[in-house]
């Protein structure tokens, strides 16, 4: 399976990298939404994207608005994994097409089982 | 007991243990940088139906061993660069936990993190919370600062 990472943290992307490649995942970094854009031009669809909400050039709502406009990317899982906290800015992202939703500090059990939720077998 | 003390205790523990697997305790003592002791100062601004900053004071010392922490690399191998997107981050993640404290809606800039050996000033700010802890015999402090709210004119 391949993933992506979108995160302006680099230290967060670190993090989440490592998780993922423990669960035998390929995994592309990006430090904002329009590069992560770029990045999946290169690698065409992916099975889940990870993102962030609050970063520079493009946030993360913004790239999940982008990604569900493109008919290609319609199987892909996005999970925001964000500090926003307020229900209303969840249901937008949500409503916008994000599947899941992580509240940061996360662990890696809770990226386990909202992966499960989404119906990612992660063995 | 200062406003939203309890939470930003339970924020700091909780995003210290889950990110880099440490322990850090509330101390009652302030930390006041000792003059010439370099620091890192983190700080995201909210706006919105509350407007503030909240800030993140840590010796440098202390920021790279958690930079170490997070990064997996030894303190010799880091740069300045890894250390203020770790400090960064750890703000972020403080100042979006206390946000959800806070009246809706509001929203959190990107974070901002500066080495002094002076302190941050945020003008037109006044203090309203600061907790310290104590980590690895370091301490460090979360800040909360309210904006003031603007005088009204005699005119």
């Amino acid at each position: 399976m391949r993933a992506l990472v979108i995160d302006d943290s680099r230290a967060i992307r670190l993090i989440l990298v490592q998780i993922l490649k423990a669960l035998k995942f390929e995994v592309i970094e990006a430090g904002h939404g329009l590069e992560a854009l770029e990045k999946l031009k290169e690698s065409g669809p992916l099975d889940l994207a990870l993102v962030d909400w609050n970063m520079p050039e493009m946030n993360g709502y913004e790239f999940v608005c982008e990604v569900r406009k493109d008919d290609r990317y319609k199987d892909m899982k996005l999970m925001m994994v964000t500090t926003e906290t307020e229900m209303a800015q969840v249901i937008k992202a949500l409503e916008a097409g994000a599947n899941e939703y992580v509240m940061k500090p996360f662990t890696k059990d809770m990226i386990v089982e909202k992966l499960t939720i989404m119906g990612i077998d992660v063995g | 007991m200062q406003l939203y003390e309890t939470e930003i205790c339970e924020y700091t523990e909780s995003i210290w243990k889950n990110i880099l697997d440490l322990e850090v305790k509330k101390i009652e003592e302030n930390y006041c940088p000792a003059e010439g002791e370099s620091i890192l100062a983190g700080c995201v601004h909210i706006s919105g139906e509350w407007e503030g900053t909240i800030a993140l004071d840590c010796p440098a010392e202390l920021a790279k061993k958690i930079t170490s922490i997070m990064f997996k690399l030894t303190e010799d191998e880091l740069s300045s660069d890894l250390i203020q997107d770790a400090l960064g981050e750890l703000t972020n993640m403080t100042g979006g936990n206390i946000k959800s404290l806070l009246p809706e809606p509001c929203y959190l800039s990107l974070p901002a993190v500066t080495m002094t050996e002076y302190g941050l000033k945020i003008p037109g700010s006044e203090l309203i919370t600061t907790v310290t802890f104590k980590c690895w015999g370091y301490k460090f402090k979360v800040s909360i600062l309210k904006k003031k709210e603007p005088v009204a004119s005699k005119n």
